[in-house]
């Protein structure tokens, strides 16, 4: 199990390399570094404005070879965009945004409480909405129960997620007036008025998908030839259904979301920008409209660095779920 | 003369089949007395596994055992019993040993506690205590080093030892019928003989009353006191071990031993029936056995074959029988 953390750990290492390497291609090749500055300046501003905004931004060396340096000085290439860029992003030293001069990382610790306190409750309520019902219809399989959540879950599948958010800020934000329609605020005895409304809505549109897939689970589980077993030595239906299907369907539905769990982090684009919440996402959506190319590099870096992450995280809740599985 | 423990009369098992419900079990009977070991024999596909299931109620929808059937064990209607009834009856005074040891045990609990569970189901006892008499079957089953085993999961254990772990789960509760569906068929030829002393040691000590599924006569042979044999959903005789090995009297018991390999004789060729068991869909208004049927002549396939009384303890239904005896 360690041997095997540490080699997944290595190999975790060696994409990050590449990913920054994908990342620089981008973000400095494609985008030229001199186009970003003209942008962020403006067009008639003077060179010296200009020169320093690049020297500032940390913009103003050569790519990939320095040539002020000689040939036989490290310098030649270490004092370049592309050794800054790798240096820069394996330190977590993400300097300023290219927009408005903030330092990132401190945008996007404070964007992350927001976004937790969006997601995290979104995820917990959501898993935990699934599979119930998923249990319950794979309970009444094959009865009116089960077939009337599936054409539910049908329906709810089929409209889009902007209708559930348009539909229930107009719905329960203006007609019923109970919750506020957008905004947030860092005060928990506050912040649940404004989270209430997006958690439910995140929760119903990805509700249909949700029972779907853990009620074909659970079906495929109650199949099985020890669920005979446990009902052979008297366990009734309850019984069967908690402490021997679920625990065994646990596995491929508990694999399946704790790929997802660090992107919590990032937190929600959709649901953050259209309910005002200043998370990550909102941080990302802005990012991107406002040319502020150093916080979406930013961005998509930590999103990667997540998601190596996330598998590394899947493969350890493989093992904790389980007995078969041993990581070598 | 007492009752006996299990009474089965005209069970039927059916599953829905294009328009109607066809009978993969049909009008099948026979009982068990206190202590005795009964084997019901087939080929597979025959419903033995079915009907067992009705007896435990457990029949997989959407097939179910019909109205009709009348099922009696110790003097309980078991067709009628509630819910709640078949739940404290299986597992305590009812319990089964399944075919495959390799899928029948939860595989994310540990063995030990899968027998826990099954002790704790129907007796109000503490972990602690059930976990000692855990143990203490599992040394009674064959299980080396019992103590360690108890804390195993079902993969890290073969096939032999994991039937010792159903077989002790079964066992647990000290059960009035033990039902044992092919429990050694999905096992080493070596293991098997194991399986069935051990079966067969329990069977003394416990006086459990035994109904032993197989195909194999060489386990009716081993454990069995009386044989019912079963063909596509049909009872075809019935008696004790002694007449059904050594004088069968429906041509298909004659067939089935004539197929195993010790029973023919050397250097002739293997006496096997012709053909396969046609699928339930397929099967003869009269006698099941007719397209098979080495006797078969012209009353087989249209009418049900007549119940002939082989000798005080012997029934078999077959025309070439009736034929023969006059009737
Ligand atoms: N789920 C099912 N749906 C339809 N037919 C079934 C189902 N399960 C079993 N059967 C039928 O029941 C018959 C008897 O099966 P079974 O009792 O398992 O046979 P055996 O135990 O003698 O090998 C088989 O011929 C099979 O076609
Ligand atoms: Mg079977």
């Amino acid at each position: 199990m360690f041997a095997y953390l540490v080699r997944r750990i290595a190999y975790g290492f060696v994409t990050v390399l590449g990913v920054l390497m994908l990342l620089f291609v981008l973000f400095f090749a494609i985008a030229d570094p001199d186009d970003i500055a003209r942008k962020a300046v403006g067009e008639r501003a003077s060179a010296e404005v200009y020169e320093q905004w690049k020297k500032n931004h940390g913009y103003d060396k050569p790519l990939i070879v320095n040539t002020d340096h000689g040939a036989a000085e490290f310098a030649r290439y270490t004092d370049t965009l592309f050794f800054d860029h790798y240096r820069r992003m394996l330190t977590f030293d993400f300097g300023r945004s290219d927009a408005d001069d903030s330092p990132i990382a401190g945008r996007i610790l404070a964007g992350a409480v927001p976004s937790l306190s969006l997601t995290v409750p979104l995820f917990v309520i959501g898993l935990g909405v699934g599979v119930f019902f998923a249990l319950l219809v794979a309970f009444f399989r094959d009865t009116y129960v089960d077939r009337s959540v599936l054409v539910l879950c049908m329906l709810a599948m089929s409209i889009a997620s902007l209708i559930y958010i348009i539909g229930g800020q107009y719905l329960i934000g203006m007609l019923l007036r109970w919750f506020p329609i957008s905004g947030f605020d860092p005060d928990p005895t506050v912040a649940y008025r404004f989270l209430a409304l997006p958690v439910l809505i995140g929760v119903v549109s990805g509700f249909g998908a949700d029972v779907r897939l853990y009620r074909t689970v659970f079906l495929e589980e109650t199949n099985r030839d020890y669920v005979r077993t446990a009902r052979a030595k008297g366990c009734g239906d309850i019984r069967v259904m908690t402490a021997h299907v679920l625990r065994n369907a646990l596995i491929p539905i508990l694999t399946n979301v704790v790929l997802a769990i660090p992107f919590l982090f990032t937190g929600a684009l959709l649901l953050e920008s259209f309910f005002g919440i200043p998370g990550l996402g909102s941080l990302t959506v802005e990012a991107i409209h406002g040319n502020d190319f150093s916080t979406l590099r930013t961005m998509v870096y930590i999103g990667a660095l997540l998601f190596i992450l996330g598998q590394i995280l899947t493969d350890v809740s493989y093992t904790l779920a389980d007995p078969r599985v041993r990581l070598r | 003369m007492s009752k006996p423990l299990l009474e089965m009369q005209n069970v039927s098992v059916t599953f829905p089949s294009g328009a109607g419900r066809v009978a993969v079990v049909d009008e099948i009977s026979f009982s068990l007395d206190e202590g005795e070991v009964l084997a019901l024999v087939g080929e597979s596909g025959c419903g033995k596994t079915m009907a067992a299931l009705a007896l435990m109620r457990l029949i997989p929808k959407p097939g179910r055992a019909e109205k009709t059937s009348r099922i009696t064990f110790d003097g309980k209607d078991v067709m009628a019993a509630s819910v709640d009834d078949m739940r404290a009856l299986r597992g305590y005074d009812l319990s089964m040993i399944f075919q495959d040891p390799m899928t029948c045990l939860n595989p994310v609990v540990r063995v030990g506690d899968q027998v826990v569970e099954a002790i704790r189901l129907h007796e109000s006892v503490s972990y602690g205590a059930a976990r000692k008499r855990t143990i203490e079957l599992f040394e009674r089953v064959g299980i080396p080093d019992a103590e360690q085993r108890f804390s195993t999961y079902p993969h890290l254990l073969s096939g032999g030892l994991k039937q010792r772990v159903m077989i002790s789960m079964a066992v647990a509760t000290k059960p009035r019928l033990l039902i044992a569906d092919e429990p050694t068929t999905a096992l080493d030829v070596t293991v098997q003989a194991q399986i069935l002393e051990l079966l067969r040691e329990l069977q003394r000590d416990l006086g459990t009353t035994i109904l032993l599924i197989t195909h194999d006569f060489a386990v009716v042979n081993e454990l069995a006191d009386r044989v019912a044999v079963m063909y596509a959903g049909k009872m075809v005789e019935k008696g004790t071990r002694y007449e059904l090995l050594k004088m069968p009297r429906h041509p298909y018991t004659e067939g089935l031993l004539g197929a195993i390999p010790h029973a023919a004789q050397r250097g002739h060729e293997l006496n096997e029936i012709e053909g396969v068991v046609p699928p339930p869909a397929l099967w003869p208004a009269g006698c099941r056995f007719t397209n098979r049927c080495p006797k078969a002549f012209e009353p087989c396939e249209g009418t049900l074959p007549p119940r002939i009384e082989t000798s005080g303890t012997g029934v078999a239904w077959c025309h070439a029988l009736a034929k023969a005896s006059g009737r």
